[in-house]
């Protein structure tokens, strides 16, 4: 009896044996993967981050740059505020160990918004859009026309992040799926152009899938013309010098003529699908030409193919950055971080815009020199390119009115006010040009009352492709693939006939016969017509990087040049009747640019090839 | 600003009592600890560091049959601990840490001899840059600060004899309850904005506007000077009673267990099995309180020896935590030890007969599981709803949205970090006289929680895993001697010795760093500094050593400035590099101490030395440096000053040059310049007492039972290589500074 009295004291506390039930509680922890992917809306709102991650260069403290703008990286812009990491990291070539920097760094700081750094916005978009494409093909809820929908923003997102990283870092493995923390990462590179022909694949299904254009409430999704420019910018850059290298070399051995057909052929497509099917697309009038970048009150322009819609959003408030940019301080009456700042363009720039005639017109250390018979050296910036007087503000110029209404110049001459000794060091228009390109006289601020009442005017926002573009890498990929002037079968356009359109749109002439004879002086040509064109657009330091000539360019002494204007009788605020200037190209030696060999792919970072067998540095790093 | 002296009082009242069926025991005590600063009250507030408690219990234990016992205890405490109220903000008691340690590190860092305490109009001076931190005496006028902690007990606990089922066996249960309430009130003088810092008007003009001016503007009417007879200053504010976040908490605790003692001839044997809850609510912040918390654990202990000269013990226990996956919750661990009294040996007791007291020797294995790192459910991979949207359209502006983003990665085999322990020790007694005892001690660690390493290409945030290990080894000796020479002397002395080390053993470093670099192989919280070989002698020094971090860092440094090594002599000496890691830590690797006592009839005198050694410890900036806040204009330098670094001075420099601003020389995270050695050995206590005999004590016929008097002193004596300024044992310039104590007692009992 004592026996089972025992059994039966344990057994009873046995019963409190329920363990697992105990501590099986837990709060309603939240939205589970399930819930989300349960529902079009959810499922859209989850894809619709990929549009946070695109870099809005337009924007000032986009990836973190704080003031400092995209153009100075190359030989296009300087600019007196360096309190940058362009400036004390990037211009210098401190590219390891820099993990905040914008451009190169890899920090997971502010990922996923417009603060965030280009890569690891890039890798975060890959994620989304794999987990979209893996998800939505087996959603049963979704309709065929909503899983179109989708599935062609995700393959153009996966394209286009896929080309954002593989222009800056090389080429990469195929990153086709969500990847875990027990998947292993360390897997072997592809060639650049490997990752392009994956690349191609991709944005060939978004082509397919993505309408011709989306409904006027969605302008700002891609539309099926932004999957074939996409093809074709990217084929381009897989032709281009620097890109037909392996991983372990970088040497330049010209274009790769393969890929330069194959570009011509699907920039050809692009530019027929946009003539037969979506012709608003086409080049804009040139009646209209600064209303592709600064317009009202539409939010994109018509040529704009693949952008970033600020919809509607006015540079006033924290998005100053009308007067951020081209605004320089004693123009925008205030001082401080927001008024010092100016991005001028380079007198190497300058150099580039020819005249009327066809001619090219350059600034030397004793006045400006031009084979066109009819330029005049004192008037040097009267019949130029039209595009000259769109973009750039000379020394000077008359532009914009104080508030009682007299004239405001362009003080950028010996004396100016716009330069120093009188503006101080940290607010001087360094080279002596400033940028007009996104800037309307309304908008300067001067001392008006209401400063900010200008800058809502027109809306501007970033674009990353348009129509132009398309006809120059459709002028760059002919000539390399065929010549000049060569029109091969199913072809209408040569590479000078599309370098002619371009320039005829403005009013330009046809380039100069002299210049059309072969593939490498027309070569030139149509770089030069793309740095022209396409001037702030965030496409030159691309463009000198795939060329393999930033490293000739930026590793002189004094790289970036400017203007030295002197009067014959100006005050510090205007020229006064009868003054005439006398220029000289002078150094900039404050702009700071340092480019090796090794600086023309971005690096890795550290400590993630500190911890990887098979996955290789760039060449040059360590 | 600090007293020469300051007291601290406490006083306890105990009652005990009962009979067959009942036996009570009752306490109340006061502590009362005072302040060191010279702060003063008005009729508004009382703004000095003081800390109050009280402190109350009750013990019934109730014999209900001849076999069961009932026991019933109560306790609680009531503490009040008192602040200036400069810059009391929030409601976490860690709030304000900005203000908080303001009254300590300013004893140090305010400039001596820029601006007076309190101007002759009784307004309080204040640095160049306004900055009112740099006045205590302003600080402490601010306001007053009162955090009420309240804690109260109660439990029950059953013990029934189960001697009819078997002999041996009991039956005990346990249920506690506890709660507590943290609140604080706050009284401020000058409240509002970020700071608690008013606008402080110090002069103004009032216009007349009934009288315009001709050319525009009007006439003034006055000029005011504040503070003068009319301003009132800030009306002061004041909150009650907030309850601090995580201020409120109830926890209930209950067990259930069987114990059996028996001995068999010469076999003794105990079981224990025990069954055990935990759960926790707790007040997260003002508005929500905590998801609960539960755990379980199921006991069970096994001892066998046989004549008291084979030992041996089991231990097994099953628990379970709240915060992992279902299937990781539960987890066993086991420990065993083993003991031989080799004294107890008949063979060796002929030999060594009466002078060995004791010998033994005993060996334990044991895994323990650790779960308070980890934070509860991260094993759900979630998604959120951010509310944020994208804006899309032509002319008109339409929203899409709101954005879902995945959250946190889930680390998915969340579990318990296990600890595998062993200890072998001996135990020695001799002559009744000698005794000493030796240990030594391994551990290793591993599933420790700690943040896993993922490639930046997968686009995913970091999640944590249990991946780490580490280990950790050491020994400790004890040796103590006590004699009584006669019927009136006795006297003891022990001393004691413990080393410890430990090192990381995996910590999910990269493979290709170089070994200096890596975690692996460091001791757990090791310091990595610069280390600094002297000093630059000359600008050609400057130049050709190594770039100093960057060019502009190298372009401000001067002859005299700090020359720190080029670890990796790759040509720059920068802070990613050439950090090495430090053989010593802030955690002392030997801790010894020694006890005296003395004993003579009545009295009573004994002494503790306490010391550590194999430690370094940072030393504060604003101890260290001199003129550490010149760009602000404030240049306060402290003794050894003139031991800087001039180019006459070259051999016997025992600081850097000085600067008024830019510190070349000090290099954030720190060099082994301003790493220091904080052994120290202390007089820690020393109490006499003197023990009223009961004889006198009868004829004083009050009815007291015993009567003592004692005195002792706390931090006597301190010998230590630590900078003068700072107290080896505290950690730094910004907390409470410690103080020598002497106290004085009696302890009666009726």
């Amino acid at each position: 009896m004592k026996k089972y009295r025992l059994i039966l004291l344990l057994s009873s506390l046995l019963a409190f044996t329920a363990c697992e039930e105990y501590l099986d509680k837990s709060p309603d922890l939240g939205i589970s993967e399930d819930v989300v992917f349960n529902n079009y809306f959810s499922i859209r709102g989850y894809l619709d981050k990929c549009y946070n991650c695109v870099v809005d260069y337009s924007y000032w403290k986009a990836q973190e740059a704080n003031r400092a703008h995209v153009g100075q990286m190359s030989d296009e812009a300087a600019n007196p505020y360096t309190s940058t990491q362009i400036t004390n990291f990037i211009n210098k070539g401190i590219w390891q160990n820099t993990e905040v920097a914008p451009e190169i760094g890899w920090t997971q700081g502010l990922v996923g918004s417009i603060n965030g750094r280009a890569i690891p916005n890039a890798f975060l978009g890959l994620r989304i859009s794999n987990r979209i494409i893996e998800k939505v093909p087996d959603i049963s809820i979704l309709t065929e026309q909503q899983k179109t929908e989708l599935l062609g923003q995700a393959y153009f997102f996966r394209a286009w992040f896929y080309f954002e990283v593989i222009r800056r870092v090389g080429g990469m493995p195929a990153l086709d799926k969500v990847y875990g923390s027990d998947d292993d990462m360390d897997m072997p590179r592809m060639t650049y152009q490997q990752s392009t022909e994956w690349l191609i694949e991709q944005v060939e299904k978004a082509i397919e899938l993505l309408p011709h254009e989306w409904p006027s409430t969605e302008t700002g999704r891609p539309n099926k013309v932004a999957g074939y420019a996409l093809k074709e910018m990217a084929a381009l850059y897989a032709s281009s010098p620097l890109m037909a290298n392996p991983i372990d070399r970088v040497e330049d051995n010209g274009y790769d003529t393969e890929w330069a057909k194959k570009a011509a052929q699907y920039a050809k497509e692009c530019l027929e699908y946009i003539d037969n099917t979506v012709p608003k697309h086409k080049m804009m009038d040139g009646a209209n030409y600064k209303n592709i970048f600064y317009h009202f009150p539409n939010f994109v322009s018509d040529e704009s193919l693949w952008y970033v819609n600020t919809a509607g959003m006015t540079r006033t408030g924290p998005r100053q950055d009308v007067l951020i940019f081209w605004i320089p301080q004693r123009m925008a009456a205030a001082s401080g971080n927001y008024a010092d700042p100016n991005v001028s363009v380079s007198q190497n720039l300058v150099d580039k815009f020819e005249t009327k005639n066809g001619y090219s017109a350059i600034l030397t250390e004793s006045g400006w020199v031009s084979d066109d018979p009819a330029f005049d050296p004192d008037h040097p910036y009267e019949n130029r390119d039209p595009r000259f007087h769109a973009f750039i503000l000379h020394p000077g110029e008359q532009y914009g009115t104080y508030a009682n209404g007299s004239p405001n110049y362009v003080c950028t001459w010996e004396g100016g006010a716009d330069i120093s000794p009188v503006a101080t060091t940290g607010r001087t228009v360094r080279t002596g040009y400033l940028v007009k390109k996104w800037l309307w006289p309304e908008a300067i601020p001067l001392n008006r009352p209401n400063k900010a009442e200008g800058y809502t005017k027109y809306y501007w926002n970033c674009i990353h492709i348009r129509t132009t573009q398309v006809w120059l890498d459709y002028a760059e990929a002919m000539n390399e693939a065929y010549g000049p002037k060569n029109i091969p079968a199913g072809y209408t356009y040569s590479a000078v006939d599309a370098i002619n359109k371009v320039r005829n749109r403005v009013g330009m002439i046809n380039v100069r016969s002299e210049k059309t004879t072969d593939a490498t002086t027309f070569r030139e040509v149509i770089r030069n017509e793309r740095a022209v064109e396409l001037l702030l657009e965030h496409n030159r330091w691309f463009d000198i990087r795939r060329w393999m000539i930033a490293e000739s360019l930026l590793s002189v002494p004094n790289p970036i040049k400017g203007v030295r204007a002197v009067p014959s009788n100006a005050t510090s605020l205007k020229p006064n009747p009868g003054n005439i200037f006398t220029f000289q190209r002078k150094d900039v030696p404050e702009e700071i640019r340092v480019f090796e060999r090794k600086h023309y792919w971005y690096p890795f970072p550290k400590n993630e090839t500190d911890r990887f067998v098979h996955f290789k540095q760039n060449p040059g790093w360590n | 600003m600090v007293k020469e002296v300051a007291f601290s009082e406490q006083y306890n009242l105990n009652v005990n009592g009962g009979s067959d069926f009942m036996r009570y025991f009752a306490s109340i005590g006061y502590l009362h600890d005072g302040d060191v600063y010279k702060t003063k009250k008005n009729d508004l507030f009382d703004p000095s560091f003081n800390y109050k408690r009280y402190n109350w219990r009750a013990n019934l234990d109730f014999n209900l049959t001849k076999t069961t016992v009932f026991t019933f205890n109560f306790s609680g405490r009531q503490g009040y601990r008192n602040q200036p109220g400069y810059r009391a903000d929030g409601n976490n008691e860690n709030d304000d840490a900005f203000g908080q340690t303001r009254f300590f590190s300013t004893l140090y860092s305010a400039p001596r001899n820029v601006f007076p305490i309190q101007w002759p109009d009784g307004t309080y001076g204040v640095s160049t840059q306004g900055a009112q931190s740099d006045n205590l005496y302003l600080m402490f006028d601010m306001g007053q600060r009162i955090y009420k902690y309240n804690q109260n007990f109660i439990d029950f606990s059953f013990k029934q004899d189960l001697e009819f089922i078997t002999k041996g066996l009991n039956f005990t249960g346990k249920l506690a309850y506890n709660t507590q309430m943290n609140s604080q009130s706050k009284i401020q003088r000058y409240p509002g904005g970020n700071f608690g810092e008013s606008d402080y008007i110090a002069y103004y003009k009032k216009w007349d506007y009934s009288r315009p001016l001709d050319g525009g503007g009007y006439a003034a009417e006055e000029e005011i000077r504040i503070p003068n007879n009319d301003y009132q200053g800030n009306v002061p504010s004041a909150s009650y009673d907030d309850i601090l976040d995580g201020g409120y908490s109830k926890k209930l605790y209950y067990e259930m267990a069987l114990n059996y003692d028996r001995n068999f001839s010469d076999h003794n044997i105990t079981a224990l099995a025990l069954f055990n809850r935990n759960q926790n609510d707790q007040l997260r912040n003002a508005t929500n309180m905590q998801f609960q918390y539960r755990d379980e654990a199921w006991v069970t202990r096994f001892t066998y020896n046989w004549k008291e000269r084979y030992l041996t013990e089991f231990n097994g226990s099953y628990t379970g935590s709240p915060k992992f996956a279902r299937g990781k919750r539960y987890q066993f661990f086991p420990s065993f030890s083993l003991g031989w009294r080799i004294s107890e040996e008949p063979w060796i007791k002929r030999v060594t007969d009466k002078t060995l007291n004791n010998l033994k020797l005993r060996y334990s294995y044991g895994i323990v599981g650790y779960d308070r790192a980890a934070s509860s459910f991260t094993y759900v991979q979630m998604y959120e709803n951010t509310g944020g949207s994208v804006g899309f359209g032509n002319e008109i502006r339409t929203n899409y949205g709101p954005i879902y983003i995945e959250g946190q990665t889930a680390n998915i085999n969340a579990t318990w970090e296990t600890a595998h322990k062993q200890n072998l020790g001996i135990d020695l007694m001799l002559f009744d006289k000698l005794t000493a005892t030796v240990d030594m001690y391994a551990e290793n660690r591993e599933g420790i929680l700690m943040p896993v390493w993922i490639s930046g290409m997968t686009g995913a945030s970091q999640a944590d895993g249990n991946v780490g290990k580490t280990k950790s080894r050491g020994y400790e000796m004890e040796l103590g001697w006590k004699d009584k020479i006669n019927k009136d002397w006795s006297y003891w002395i022990n001393a004691n010795y413990a080393f410890n080390e430990n090192r990381i053993v995996f910590r999910n470093d990269a493979y290709r760093l170089a070994e200096y670099l890596k975690n692996a192989g460091k001791p757990i919280g090791s310091a990595t500094k610069m280390e600094v070989i002297g000093y630059y002698e000359s600008l050609d020094d400057i130049y050709n050593y190594g770039l100093a971090n960057n060019l502009s860092t190298q372009g401000r440094l001067v002859p005299g400035d700090f020359m720190y090594l080029d670890y990796d002599a790759d040509g720059i000496i920068d802070a990613t590099k050439d950090r090495v890691h430090q053989k010593n830590t802030n955690f002392p690797a030997i801790t010894y101490g020694w006890t005296l006592g003395l004993q003579y009839k009545s009295f009573q005198i004994s002494a503790l030395f306490y010391g550590v050694s194999r430690i370094y410890k940072e030393v504060d900036s604003s101890v260290l440096w001199d003129f550490e806040y010149g760009q602000q204009g404030i240049y306060s330098a402290s003794m050894d000053a003139t031991g800087r670094w001039t180019p006459d001075n070259k051999e016997k420099a025992t600081k850097p040059a000085l600067h008024s601003q830019f510190k070349g020389y000090s290099s954030s995270g720190g060099t082994t310049y301003s790493f220091q050695n904080a052994a120290y050995l202390r007089l820690k206590n020393v109490e006499l007492s003197y023990h009223i005999n009961s004889e006198l004590l009868n004829r004083l016929n009050m009815g007291i039972s015993s009567l003592q008097l004692y005195a002792n002193g706390n931090n006597l004596l301190t010998r230590t290589k630590f900078n003068k300024q700072l107290d080896p044992e505290g950690s730094s310039s910004s907390v409470y500074p410690m103080v020598r104590r002497y106290s004085f007692g009696v302890r009666m009992s009726f």
